[in-house]
């Protein structure tokens, strides 16, 4: 039996970025860091370390698998980065719990009294 | 040309990139490795195009976290934070994990009893060692004023001349225009030694005293324990309040603890005061060594030290608080031009026009350079018993984890990662280290305490608090987890390599086959660690035979000394040169008493001060820097040094009498230079009297047993000087004498403090003490590091014989016989001693070098001491292989070859 998407949450924000990153298509190594930074409004950027950390990660949590080769794959020395079914129900877990978070009614007031 | 340097920049930064990249966890490194450098470089090609200061800005980005993250690489591998979602329960998993990893190390550590304490035994003496050494520095210079407010912005300050070699103390003068003008410290205060008698009426003890401005605690932010401390009124009309604050340790002993003592009366040097608080407890003066016990305001110098002056005398010490936000620099700034100000105005101490700050410490500048530099060679000593241990302990560690190694293989086919496998042996080595460190605070503890009962040939009372505090247990702390790691990680490793299948296929002999050679290295390596302690012990041991040969020039096998101060108990300088001419006069009638006379300066005792005479009436340079010693007549005689030329000081040279000196020979050499002929008849300047010299006296020693320095004697009868050392010759023991000379002092003043009679020669060991120190430190952890060494290398022979029984009993079988085998092991043995040998005796070579400066009358590279120490480690080194050999020896084939 598969582990329930729950038992993944809380998701690290990056790791939930680089998920939805994959969620639009596979990417290699270069296209997940540009399309994280774009996500993030740069926020966040990763150095070549942290992001295969991360990807390792998630590789052996089985929420990404390699992508095979295809012709689609411009670059044929990189690897491509899928998302894999348990991958998309645990980052839908996750945001599902971020909706529920931020549509609390204690969020929704400080977010009238501070929001700038 | 504008694109060159940026293409030689990125392609030395994705080297530099590749070279790191290497660094990650072989696993990790293979799979993302070829992915990490492209993704590289297609990212500094982003940064690249954005310009050269994108490019700066993300290589020193992602450089830093490239090595943060490979750090963490490294840790997942011992620790994973997380592997996939079912085989660990998510949460509180990772405790669990850690606390069975300890329960089993407890265990496995707990089934290997003899293993284990030896272990802990062997790093306790290196954490032991290490802990002590960095809890005497600490308490030396880094362990702030106790009781203290913020004390990092403390400052002690004092004037330097232009060149910043020759120092000054302030007048307090001086003293009044830096608190008034300086606005980089929110105060300034000054102090200074007074020798105080306190007593509650009967006979008196003397303690160092200081004298110090109103705002002396305030500005430290010190809390009376008990009273109060000075008012602002109390230190402003001479002689108008006679109060006293005295040291939590002075109340204690000598007050009992009694709060109703404050507010009344204590005698200080004679005379009544108001004992009116007691100092926070521990707390025994700033920015000095020597123990302070009492503290009277400025306004009672006229009293204590009628000597000085509040005006111009320069005599004053001076510290200060760093206003908040401002740096040692500005305040260095501020301080100099004011010192600069007041020497142009005043025309006084034209020389010293900068100032110098030092910060927080127990010791002035100079003297815990002094301090850190010897200290700094007994840590290094301390450093190489910890090497030893940990190298040692990583033997046993190594071929514990080779015995281990089909335990290993078991857990890993029952499917245990190697990371967890690891992770369990680290924290095994990590569990030993902890308990090691722990008895070594435990060793650094007795150690301690055996250091500051040792008994210091020096008549202050120093304050030395080397229990260890919570600086030294988080450093001694800090030393197990970094050893535990260092010598646990890389047996830890090796004792987990290769597939499951091989290592169950394997037998425990084949195995541990090619590991060995790393383990011979770890023997060469505390080997030779342990011959460079040996050395140096063996120097240290030379130096200090060497040292009580040298001839000082003087005899001092039947001289006792006398050091007294009469200002402390309140003599003026009249009362002052009739107690000594009393006391001279009525110890020399004791019987058993040769001859009598006193001194300012005993020699060898660091006492030494020096002066500047002006010698142009010898043509040659005119002015000359010389030591000086005030003494009576018949100085000469009783430490017998023989007057060359001319006459001794003698009892004609009084105040009335025109100023004489006797100089020493090196002086006479360096005066008579450019003319010639003899110096005696002579005049040269002192300040602004013309001196004559009326003799010459042989060459002694001065302050050490380095070259003798120029000297001048002058008569102490035409200087004042109220504290003197009375020199006794005795006929026999001169510790003997010391209830006469007792009772000669309290007979002629019953106020007067008793007597401390001390012989010259311990009086003077004080010259030897480094040596002393270093030499008995150093031997014990030679002696140490042998011993470990050699375990080491009994334990390496041992299991090699262990290893081959097989491979012997077929050579046995095939006709060998035992002394032939025996050969072959020690063979064995002594190859790995030569090694460390060889090894040693460089390393040693390239060590004592730097200790060269203690060293007294003997080389750096003293062959006898290099040459008996290497043999005595070969010789133990021999034994020590000699005894598995034996039973290689005695190995019978048929048993042997029947163990398969």
């Amino acid at each position: 039996m598969p582990p329930a998407p729950t038992s993944f949450l809380p998701l690290k924000p990056v790791e939930l970025h680089l998920l939805l990153a994959l969620a639009d298509g596979d990417l290699h190594g270069y296209g997940l860091t540009l399309a994280i930074a774009e996500r993030s409004d740069g926020l966040i950027r990763l150095a070549p370390g942290n992001l295969y950390q991360v990807l390792k990660r998630l590789l052996a949590d089985g929420l990404v698998a390699e992508a095979p080769r295809s012709a689609s794959n411009d670059d044929s020395r990189r690897l491509l980065y899928r998302l894999t079914a348990l991958g998309g129900r645990v980052a839908a877990a996750e945001l599902e719990r971020l909706r529920a978070l931020t549509s609390s009614a204690t969020a929704k007031a400080l977010q009238r009294k501070w929001a700038t | 040309m504008g694109d060159m340097m940026p293409a030689t920049i990125s392609r030395a930064a994705r080297r530099a990139f590749a070279a790191l990249s290497r660094l990650y966890p072989t696993d990790f490194r293979r799979r993302f490795g070829d992915d990490m450098r492209s993704l590289f470089d297609d990212q500094l090609m982003d940064a690249e195009r954005a310009g050269r200061l994108s490019v700066a800005r993300f290589l020193l980005r992602t450089f830093a976290a490239t090595i943060a993250s490979i750090g963490t690489a490294w840790w997942e591998l011992v620790a994973p934070a997380r592997t996939s979602g079912y085989t660990l329960p998510r949460g509180d998993g990772m405790t669990m994990i850690i606390g069975s990893d300890i329960r089993y190390a407890a265990r496995s550590l707990r089934k290997q009893p003899l293993f284990t304490l030896v272990a802990i035994a062997v790093i306790a003496i290196g954490t032991g060692a290490v802990t002590t050494i960095a809890s005497a520095i600490n308490a030396m210079v880094l362990r702030p004023i106790p009781g203290a407010t913020d004390p990092d912005r403390l400052i002690a300050f004092d004037r330097r001349s232009a060149d910043g070699r020759e120092g000054a103390s302030a007048s307090y003068h001086l003293y009044e225009r830096l608190r008034d003008r300086a606005h980089t410290l929110t105060a300034v205060a000054a102090w200074s030694k007074a020798d105080m008698t306190l007593s509650t009426g009967g006979a008196g003890r003397t303690v160092t005293g200081n004298l110090v401005s109103e705002n002396y605690f305030a500005v430290l932010g010190l809390r009376p324990a008990a009273g109060r401390f000075f008012l602002r009124e109390e230190d402003d009309v001479p002689l108008a309040h006679p109060v006293v604050v005295v040291s939590y340790l002075y109340w204690t002993v000598n007050l009992g603890r009694d709060s109703s003592a404050i507010g009344k009366p204590l005698w200080v040097n004679g005379d009544q005061y108001t004992l009116i608080g007691v100092a926070p407890r521990d707390f025994h003066g700033v920015f000095s060594p020597i123990r302070v016990d009492a503290w009277a305001p400025f306004a009672m110098q006229p009293h204590l030290r009628p000597q000085r002056d509040l005006a111009d005398d320069p005599w004053l010490w001076l510290f200060g608080r760093l206003r908040a936000g401002v740096t040692r620099d500005a305040a260095r700034t501020e301080l100099t031009s004011i010192i600069a100000e007041h020497a142009a105005e005043t025309g006084l101490a034209r020389d010293y026009t900068k100032a110098r700050i030092w910060t927080g410490f127990s010791l002035p500048e100079d003297a815990h350079v002094m301090f850190l530099s010897f200290a700094g060679v007994l840590f290094g000593a301390a450093g190489l018993v910890l090497v030893i241990a940990c190298v040692n302990v990583a033997s046993m560690l190594s071929a514990r984890a080779m015995a281990r190694r089909r335990e290993m293989a078991v857990r890993a086919a029952l499917g245990a990662g190697r990371a967890r496998l690891v992770r369990q042996l680290l924290t095994e080595s990590i569990m030993l280290s902890g308990a090691g460190a722990v008895a070594g605070v435990g060793v650094a503890w007795i150690a301690s305490s055996l250091l500051e009962s040792l008994p210091l040939p020096v008549d202050q009372s120093l304050m030395l608090e080397l229990t260890p505090d919570p600086r030294v247990l988080a450093f001694a702390a800090l030393l197990s987890i970094v050893t535990g790691i260092v010598f646990g990680l890389a047996p830890a490793l090796r004792g987990t390599s290769a597939d499951v299948a091989t290592r169950l296929r394997q037998d425990s002999a084949a195995s541990a086959g090619g590991k060995r050679r790393a383990g011979n290295a770890l023997i060469v390596a505390q080997l030779a660690l342990a011959l460079t302690l040996l050395v140096t012990a063996g120097l240290f041991a030379r130096s200090l035979v060497a040292g009580t040969s040298i001839d000082p020039g003087f005899e001092m096998s039947h001289v006792a000394t006398l050091r007294m101060n009469t200002e402390s108990w309140g003599y003026t300088p009249e009362q002052g040169r009739a107690f000594y001419r009393e006391l001279r006069t009525r110890a020399a009638a004791l019987p058993g008493v040769d001859a009598v006379s006193s001194t300012t300066v005993v020699p060898l005792t660091a006492q030494g001060s020096s002066t500047r005479i002006d010698a142009s009436a010898f043509g040659g340079s005119a002015k000359l820097v010389v030591s000086m010693s005030n003494v009576d007549p018949g100085y000469f005689t009783v430490l017998g040094i023989p007057i060359e030329r001319g006459r001794a000081i003698d009892a004609t040279d009084d105040e009335r009498a025109a100023p004489v000196a006797v100089i020493n020979e090196t002086l006479e050499r360096r005066l008579v230079a450019s003319s010639g002929g003899t110096a005696v008849g002579r005049t040269f300047g002192l300040g602004s009297r013309r001196v004559t010299v009326v003799g010459v006296a042989h060459d002694a020693k001065y302050d050490d047993l380095a070259a003798t320095p120029p000297v001048v004697f002058l008569p102490l009868a035409q200087q004042w000087m109220p504290m003197q050392t009375i020199l006794v010759r005795a006929a026999s023991s001169p510790s003997a004498l010391a209830p006469a000379l007792d009772r000669v002092v309290s007979e002629i003043d019953p106020r007067a403090p008793h007597a401390l009679v001390v012989p010259m020669e311990a009086a003077t060991s004080v010259a030897l003490l480094p040596q002393r120190v270093a030499g008995g430190f150093t031997a014990v952890l030679g002696a140490i590091g042998l011993l470990l060494a050699s375990v080491g290398l009994y334990g390496t022979i041992a299991y090699s014989v262990g290893r081959r029984t097989r491979e012997i009993g077929i050579r046995v079988a095939l006709g060998a016989h035992s002394g032939k085998v025996l050969a072959m092991i020690l063979r064995e043995g002594m190859m790995l001693a030569s090694l460390g040998l060889v090894i040693g005796l460089g390393l040693a070579a390239a060590v004592t070098r730097l200790v060269s400066r203690y060293l007294v009358g003997v080389s750096a590279l003293d062959a006898l001491t290099f040459g008996s120490m290497a043999a005595l480690l070969a010789f133990v080194a021999l034994a020590a292989s000699y005894i598995p050999a034996r039973r290689a020896a005695a190995i019978d084939p048929v048993r042997a070859l029947k163990m398969e």
